[in-house]
């Protein structure tokens, strides 16, 4: 979807006006309350093949008519003809990624995971007693998940409110994704906190938790199935890019983040928020999923590093 | 892959705000010269002959030089890219252009990523230090990559930057200096000469500003933190300027915080801004609102010029003047004026280049040498031009494009340079293109990408088409189509087939361009280009297509006897026009017939022919009457305008006869025809996408706009009703004078004071505004001719998506998009429109160079020294003096406003309005090479 604005000025929140639509191992659950589109429209669009409709474009604003004078077709530029996005990358390339294990001495397992400026860090309670007997489940642990962002994370050093809608929100996906992967039978009537905070937000918070998550569930030594690593992808000037940026990220283009288990092969997280045809999501997609892989290798990669400098400590 | 090296840098936002942004620093960006030994050179552009940089100030301005051929093997930085970007669009997107083009030589080098070219930014460094000191580290980079045998030639005229780069060791040169040692003096005509105050390289060799002109001309203009402070406090307002298009001294400003528009009355106030830019307006103080009009016109000096022109067909093409008579009466009436005010400041300039010729003047002594010449527009709202060539000879009796560069307060005129050549004034085909360059208008052949998106050809329907579900099998309907004789895009057709149950099917089938499956797909480059192009346009001698040829006139042509798709929109209707169903279908057709409208009406008219083609046109024809009276009950306008048509030698492409168009009873059954199915798509295409579909509509004319129609009614004693668009069809209907031609002429009146209908995006407009005034729909679309226009292209992927055969293409999911589209689309209407205005208006001259004619004339519009005179033959208007220009009508005519006559003092004689009277019409040669139309009473 190619994006064209009226003026460049655009600098809005992107993720907080929109309904998300969320989709776990491909069963389709809408949290969003209600289409305010004419049910006809809708209908109609979902019939014409777009993967979702989520409403009216909260961007477009009423055009004023410019009748008899050129209209200025002012295109914003994320992809270079040469070929390379604001910040040097070439479409398909990530940004730097770099992860620390053991960063917080008092938790069970604890991770610090960047992607480019995005800084997050996990860490992990348990697998420990319940602490609210109601909550205990007789066969399988409870896994509970609490998203934060650190009120410095971002340049205008406001005060992020804690349990809007937002964080709400991002804390259900983090923890039915690692869910997903945690062997809770193994663990019953216990329960496993996780407790994420992006240090620094420069886009792709999202999958940097998932990514920190995985380091800290398995510097905590708790069974998964398998890791689970994330990443996202989008879609600007007819071109699909690897890793959004917060300033892609801000293009109000869709964007797509997908977690998978890389062993096993499965989708566990797919999330997007706008509207794209068909054959280009499923390019989208496929490049968040490869993205995804590399993330993979390089956390076992750490994890493998990890594990060797615990040998040696035990002078094995 | 990946360079890891991270760099940050703060930049700051609106409030003081810090920003880190990474920047990936790589190893793959390459130098882009062919001969390079350690570069991938699969991309690159560059020989091994100097390799030229820009900086910022020379690629924005010396744009027209960079196009010339002469200037090649060029390398633009990805630095100096962003400033262009940022500064002008327009040039932006033609060094883009340059650097896309594979017969020049420009490559892009993307020096901010590269890994040896970045540069860090300074603490309290400019933005333009910063871009000078990265342009100077690029140059180098260059120098010492491609070693001593490839010069690198730093270009530039910001003198610090030149003395640093000279320290550095590379080699500088200014603009001109480097176009002097290329030794092709006709370059020297395109240089932009940088304005005198600004810090440039002094300009020793074409100093010419006469000293003694060097004084202030035009107020200064307010610094641009002043204009925001004043727009915030609403001390200014912000606006574009439009310039009226009949009298260049006065100007308008759309403001949002008014309300209203702003008049600038005059040179001095408009203060050097130019039509179409984004402008600052301080308001006048109330008491010299009028005054300040009268000035004007004392202003005018010998500029103003009424010309013979084509007569108005709405009000867009009309003078906007409400007030008919300018001068001496003005004072006795004081009508409720407009506020006026005057421009403080230009926020965004609109300039660009200009078609005209030069002033005539007396060639000076001594050739070769610059000499400074005004450039006159053909377009007559922007202001004379000044500029400087060593061709004045061979440019004197020519059509030239000029552009602007600056425009000091100590110019009367801006000044600016010479670009190209078209060709030689009066020559047809230069008038032609000036006529198309004028209008914004590509004429250019379509392009190898484009050309390659079409089907093979020869093209015939496929069986596959045929068996499709979704297309229905009409081929053994009896289908015809009625166009214009010789027309080779048909892109209608009609069938009427009687009922058993005494009603009557009929259906009109329309090309299906847009079908996903067959020829424009969404996206492509032919659609890119049709959109760009927007309608096809049709001048007297040639069309410029939308869409390449074998399209328009064979594949997607409904021609007689051959197999064609088609959309079909369906109707059963009673015998009294009531439609009963409507039904859109894709479909497979074959025409029996291409008629002609004066063939149709022959087979209707004969009363001998009973064959089955000509029942269903008589058919069609009543079923076309009662719904045409329907709509006329309705309230819908039955207007008019003076269409002209012309004979044109095949030859020479002269005109050999003009005249009237005749509309036939054929013409309106066809065109009842066309209207109903707009109307039935478009309420089709609403009710399944009511956010994202192209309408048009028209806006109800305000009482401003109808009161010169209301003047000239109640002069000839006839009391229109404009409270509706019913009771002003009704009061036309009854005006009925003596003559036959009177009800007509008070049509063309009404028609010329309404404004044009235009497209829209459903969703950005609410219902009731939806309305087409003049067809008394409360929605309208067009969807019948997809070979010339593409919003009906657009509207047929509504449509097939509507019907559930097509995914709608995501463009229609961005309203903002959609708008930018339907505004395109309403540009490039409207340049048609002027175009083939402007081509008649051409012609008309060719035609009378050798025809004086004595004619009958209606005057329409009193003047203080004369009278406007309509040509209904011919379907021209144009002044006709009863005083010899200067006088202004001295003493001897005065003007009687409410009567609209002008009376000779001795009342021996009076002229009122839409009197008839006989003129001669010449064509004149006031000046060499300056032939125009005279009107002369006799
Ligand atoms: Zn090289």
């Amino acid at each position: 979807m190619m994006q064209v604005r009226p003026n460049l000025d655009y600098e809005g929140p992107k993720s907080h006006q929109h309904h998300r639509a969320f989709v776990f191992g491909f069963e389709y659950g809408f949290l969003k309350e209600k289409l305010d589109q004419k049910e006809a429209a809708k209908r109609a669009n979902e019939q014409l093949g777009f993967v979702f409709d989520i409403g009216p474009n909260p961007w477009s604003k009423p055009a004023t008519s410019s009748f008899g004078c050129k209209p200025s077709l002012v295109k914003m530029e994320y992809v270079s003809p040469e070929g390379l996005r604001l910040d040097g990358r070439r479409p398909m390339e990530m940004r730097q990624i770099r992860a620390e294990i053991g960063t917080v001495a008092r938790a069970d397992g604890s991770a610090v995971f960047e992607m480019g400026n995005t800084k997050v860090i996990a860490a992990v309670y348990g697998p420990r007693e319940v602490q609210n007997r109601s909550q205990q489940i007789s066969d399988q642990a409870l896994v509970r998940c609490e998203y934060s962002m650190a009120n410095f994370s971002t340049g205008d050093r406001m005060r992020k409110p804690k349990g809007d809608r937002r964080s709400t929100e991002i804390s259900l996906v983090i923890r039915q994704t690692m869910e997903a992967c945690i062997l809770t039978h193994l663990m019953p009537r216990s329960q496993i906190d996780i407790f994420v905070q992006v240090l620094q937000a420069d886009g792709g918070t999202r999958s940097a938790c998932i990514n920190a998550a995985t380091l800290a569930l398995a510097d905590a030594g708790i069974p998964m199935r398998d890791i689970v690593t994330s990443c996202s992808a989008g879609y600007l000037n007819s071109t699909p890019l690897l890793d959004l940026n917060y300033i892609e990220d801000s293009a109000g283009g869709p964007d797509v983040t997908v977690g998978i288990l890389p062993k096993l092969d499965k989708v566990t997280l797919l999330q997007m928020d706008a509207k794209l045809p068909l054959d280009i999501f499923e390019n989208v997609m496929g490049l968040a999923t490869e993205g995804c892989k590399a993330v993979a290798n390089y956390i076992r990669e750490v994890l493998l590093e990890n594990t060797k400098q615990l040998e040696y400590r035990r002078g094995l | 892959m990946l360079q890891s090296n991270t760099f940050s840098r703060k930049t700051k936002g609106g409030r003081i705000k810090k920003e880190v942004r990474e920047i990936y620093l790589r190893d793959d960006i390459y130098c882009g010269a062919t001969a390079c030994k350690t570069c991938d050179t699969s991309r690159a552009r560059l020989d091994a002959s100097a390799i030229l940089i820009f900086d910022t100030n020379v690629l924005l301005h010396q744009i027209d030089l960079l196009e010339n051929p002469a200037i090649d093997n060029v390398v633009l930085l990805s630095v100096v890219l962003d400033e262009v970007k940022n500064k002008n669009m327009a040039v932006y997107n033609r060094i883009r252009a340059l650097s896309t083009n594979p017969l020049r030589k420009f490559y892009v080098f993307s020096n901010q990523f590269h890994k040896d070219t970045f540069v860090k930014r300074m603490d309290g460094e400019t933005p333009n230090d910063y871009n000078d000191r990265a342009i100077r580290v690029a140059s180098r980079w260059y120098q010492t990559h491609l070693g001593p045998a490839t010069p690198v030639l730093l270009i530039t005229n910001d003198r610090e930057n030149k003395r640093r780069a000279v320290e550095e060791g590379i080699s500088t040169d200014t603009i001109q200096s480097y176009v002097k040692s290329l030794g092709q003096p006709e370059l020297l005509d395109l240089l932009v000469h940088p304005a005198s105050e600004s810090e440039d390289v002094a300009m020793e060799q074409v100093e010419d500003l006469r000293p003694s002109k060097r004084q202030v001309v035009y107020q200064e203009h307010k610094p641009m933190s002043e204009i925001t402070l004043g727009l915030h406090r609403g001390i200014y307002h912000q606006g574009k300027l439009r310039v009226n298009r009949y009298n260049p001294f006065e100007a308008y400003v759309g403001s949002e915080s008014i309300g209203d528009e702003i008049i600038i009355h005059g040179r001095q106030n408009m203060n050097r801004s130019f039509d179409g830019d984004i402008v600052a307006v301080e308001l006048l103080p109330q008491d010299e609102w009028r005054e300040e009009k009268n000035l004007s016109i004392a202003d005018e000096e010998d500029e103003e010029e009424d010309d013979v022109h084509l007569a108005p067909s709405s009000a867009d093409d009309a003078p906007r003047t409400t007030n008919l008579v300018s001068g001496s009466a003005t004072e006795t009436n004081p009508t409720p004026c407009r506020p006026s005010g005057r421009v403080v400041g230009i926020i965004k300039r609109n300039w660009h280049s200009y078609c005209g010729s030069l002033e005539p003047m007396r060639m000076p002594a001594g050739t070769g040498s610059f000499t400074s010449a005004l450039f006159v527009s053909k377009d007559r709202r922007i202001p004379k031009i000044r500029i400087q060539t060593r061709q004045l000879e061979n440019l004197l009796d020519k059509r030239i494009i000029v552009a602007v560069d600056s425009w000091d307060r100590q110019s009367r005129y801006p000044s600016g340079h010479y670009v190209r050549v078209i060709g030689e004034i009066g020559d047809r085909d230069t008038e032609s293109e000036v006529v198309l360059i004028e209008n914004d208008i590509n004429s250019r052949p379509f392009s190898a990408q484009v050309l390659a998106c079409l089907p093979p050809l020869p093209w015939s329907v496929s069986s596959e088409d045929v068996t499709n579900s979704i297309r229905l099998d009409l081929r053994s309907l009896q289908v015809f189509s009625v166009d214009p004789p010789g027309c080779k895009d048909i892109d209608d057709a009609l069938h009427c087939t009687a009922l058993s149950n005494g009603n009557y099917e009929v259906g009109v089938r329309i090309l299906n361009i847009a079908d996903v499956t067959n020829f424009v797909h969404p996206g492509s480059p032919l659609d890119d280009e049709a959109s760009q192009r927007g309608t096809s346009v049709y001048l007297v001698e040639r069309r410029i297509d939308m869409l390449p040829k074998p399209l328009t006139e064979d594949i997607c042509s409904l021609r007689a006897d051959v197999e064609r798709l088609a959309f079909s929109v369906i109707w059963e209707m009673t015998s009294e026009a009531e439609i009963i169903s409507t039904r859109f279908t894709k479909s497979v057709i074959k025409s029996c017939a291409a008629l002609s409208y004066v063939e149709a009406q022959a087979r209707m008219d004969d009363s001998r022919l009973m064959d089955p083609l000509t029942t269903d046109l008589r058919n069609m024809n009543a079923l076309a009457k009662i719904m045409r009276q329907r709509r006329i009950d309705r309230g819908a306008l039955t207007l008019a305008s003076a269409e002209v048509k012309f004979q044109i030698d095949t030859e020479t492409h002269d005109p050999l006869d003009i005249g009237m168009y005749q509309i036939r009873e054929a013409n309106q059954m066809v065109e009842e025809f066309m209207l109903a199915a707009n109307v039935s798509v478009a309420k089709k295409i609403y009710d399944c996408f009511p956010l994202c579909s192209l309408l048009r509509r028209h806006p109800t004319p305000t009482r401003e706009m109808l009161e010169p129609l209301l003047c000239t009614a109640a002069a000839v004693g006839l009391d229109l009703d404009v409270s509706s668009s019913k009771a002003l069809a009704d009061s036309l209907d009854r005006a009925v004078g003596d003559d036959p031609y009177f009800n007509k002429l008070i049509r063309i009146l009404a028609t010329r004071c309404m404004t044009q209908a235009v497209y829209f995006c459903s969703g950005d407009l609410s219902p009731p505004e939806y309305h087409h005034y003049g067809l008394a729909a409360p929605m309208y679309t067009h969807f019948t001719s997809p070979i010339r226009r593409y919003a009906d292209v657009i509207v047929h992927r509504l449509l097939a998506a509507s019907l559930m055969i097509e995914k709608l293409p995501s463009v229609f999911q961005d309203r903002t998009q959609l708008a930018s589209i339907a505004d395109n689309l309403n540009y490039r209407h409207r340049n048609a429109q002027m175009a083939s205005r402007a081509s008649v208006e051409l012609h008309t001259l060719i035609y009378f160079r050798k025809r004086p004619t004595d004619t009958e004339a209606r005057i329409v519009k009193i003047r203080s020294n004369g009278f406007i005179v309509f040509v209904p033959k011919y379907g021209i208007e144009g002044p006709v003096y009863l005083t010899t220009r200067g006088e202004k009508g001295g003493g001897e005519w005065f003007v009687d406003e409410p009567q609209q006559r002008i009376v000779k003092m001795d009342n021996s004689l009076i002229y009122s309005v839409l009197q008839t009277v006989r003129i001669h019409m010449e064509v004149v040669e006031p000046q060499p090479n300056r032939p125009k139309l005279q009107l002369t009473l006799i």
